[in-house]
């Protein structure tokens, strides 16, 4: 704990006086609440209003969690497919990168259409815009292998499944951590613009209904509530690289933590 | 049956076509007697590693053909006749040097595990005198480990033929006159046929039976040399006059011709 805070002090610092200084300017400015809310008063929102945004936050969560998990899924097999099929690559590859030109927040209205105001089209959202960063950086790793490694495989008559199971995915693995770490941030952005388009729930509604009752305290309160769940969620998945690496140390050695 | 060496005749390899295609071997016969050391020996850009991979099956000539022991060589190759050792030890960082050792074998063999891998890959590494760094990732071996680990890996697929593509290319000249003793002595106990490549003329005389030396612009073999040396041969030899001699043909034979 001591050697954390030698190190991290000034970040600490920083942050303390931000929020001193945000409190004090709005006193002093005399800035209205319905414009910018004071530290205080939605940090004393949080606790007033803890049981709907505790639910609001579950919903949410639960969005991120199964949307996530969906893109691994997804990401890793498009990308696997691609690599091993050079024909699925060429016939594939140039429709996916047009398909990112998408702006895909644009496509969660036509979701809700089609999939009503359910889970269904926060995930369908999520898994859209929060697979490709898992699919590119996977798909660079699956083609970093070593050309020496790849004669010597050859040279013992390797099979292709053997060479991609054996050597490419492992050694895509700190490649594929790269891509996690993007498309977590993706999936909550997905999660909150799915809300925004239409749900009943979360905390992207719950911002969005705040706004419109003028209620900006909680607006505040739900959007750092949004932000601390990303970081949950950014360093749940720092914990299982983690726990990968343990298997596989050449994640560590490699990857930039 | 009678392993009868590499037979290649008529060896042609081009890569591209029309008027972009590069010709990097012409017209190449070449024979490999058994259990002896041949060394592919060269100036930069005159195809000996690629010859190296056509005469083990890697890669594929654009005219002639390769046989071993009698047989096309792509057959060779199923048969699990040839060892590679390339250029960089290419080890699998997530894997232990004994680990990288089994993983080989148990792609080539097809076979998950058993006590004929372990003791494969066990006594490779002893041969290459490495048994105490059996569990250490390929991180934490230098160079010249590593190269054994690799020379360790193709011995434990226990081949016909070890096809070494300038393994100590990247060592320093200390560590390289260490590991051209070691592979001497592994050869000796061995008796693998071994093609090496190399463009160095002392490594080359020290560790062969023969010599073939290739010329550039297109690859082809400029003369063939029998390295009439007393084995083993320790680094003594390199004072032997008749040593001497060797090298200083070779030299003259690789020396850049002055333009007229």
């Amino acid at each position: 704990m001591k050697s954390w805070w030698r190190h991290n002090w000034p970040s600490a610092a920083v942050f303390i006086a931000v929020v001193a200084i945000w409190e004090i300017a709005v006193d002093l400015l005399n800035l209205s609440s319905f414009v910018i809310a004071k530290p205080s008063e939605f940090i004393a929102e949080m606790w007033t209003s803890r049981e709907l945004l505790t639910e609001a936050a579950w919903v949410t969560s639960e969005e991120i969690l199964y949307g996530f998990l969906i893109s691994i899924v997804v990401g890793i097999a498009i990308a696997v497919a691609l690599a091993r099929f050079q024909w699925l690559e060429r016939a594939l590859y140039p429709l996916i990168v047009l398909f990112q030109v998408v702006p895909k927040v644009a496509l969660a209205p036509i979701f809700i259409l089609w999939f009503g105001y359910g889970l269904a089209p926060k995930i369908v959202l999520i898994v859209v815009i929060a697979f490709f960063p898992i699919t590119l950086n996977m798909l660079v790793g699956l083609k970093s292998i070593d050309k020496e490694l790849l004669l010597l495989m050859r040279s013992v008559g390797a099979s292709k499944n053997q060479v991609c199971t054996q050597i490419q995915v492992p050694t895509s693995l700190p490649y594929l951590f790269a891509g996690l770490r993007i498309a977590i941030t993706f999936a909550v952005i997905g999660a909150v613009v799915a809300e925004f388009a239409g749900a009943q729930d979360g905390l992207g509604y719950l911002i969005q209904f705040a706004s419109t009752q003028l209620d900006t305290p909680l607006m505040f309160a739900a959007l750092i509530l949004v932000s601390l769940l990303g970081l949950v969620f950014y360093y749940a998945m720092s914990l299982a690289e983690y726990l990968l690496v343990r298997k596989f140390p050449h994640i560590a050695l490699q990857s930039t933590n | 049956m009678e392993f009868e060496g590499i037979k290649a005749q008529g060896l042609e390899k081009r890569y591209g076509s029309g008027s972009t295609a590069v010709t990097v071997l012409e017209d190449l016969d070449i024979e490999i007697q058994p259990q002896s050391f041949v060394s592919l020996l060269g100036p930069s850009g005159c195809g000996k590693s690629t010859l190296l991979k056509i005469l083990g099956g890697i890669e594929e000539a654009s005219a002639g053909d390769v046989t071993v022991n009698g047989l096309p060589v792509a057959d060779a190759v199923k048969e699990r006749q040839f060892g590679l050792v390339p250029q960089k030890a290419a080890l699998l960082p997530w894997k232990s040097a004994i680990d990288n050792i089994r993983m080989l074998r148990q792609i080539a063999t097809r076979k998950k595990r058993g006590a004929d891998i372990d003791e494969a890959a066990s006594k490779a590494l002893e041969m290459v005198g490495l048994t105490a760094a059996a569990n250490k990732l390929p991180h934490q071996l230098s160079g010249g480990m590593a190269q054994r680990v690799s020379i360790a890996r193709a011995l434990a697929l226990d081949p016909q033929i070890l096809l070494m593509d300038e393994p100590f290319g990247a060592l320093d000249a200390i560590t390289r006159d260490e590991m051209n003793l070691r592979l001497a002595d592994v050869w000796a106990e061995t008796r693998k046929t071994i093609v090496f490549v190399t463009h160095s003329i002392p490594e080359a005389v020290f560790l062969s039976d023969v010599i073939h030396v290739m010329g550039t612009n297109p690859g082809r073999i400029v003369e063939t040399l029998e390295i009439d040396l007393p084995r083993p041969r320790t680094l003594d030899v390199f004072d032997d006059p008749t040593f001497q001699e060797y090298t200083a043909h070779l030299r003259r034979q690789l020396e850049p011709k002055a333009v007229a």
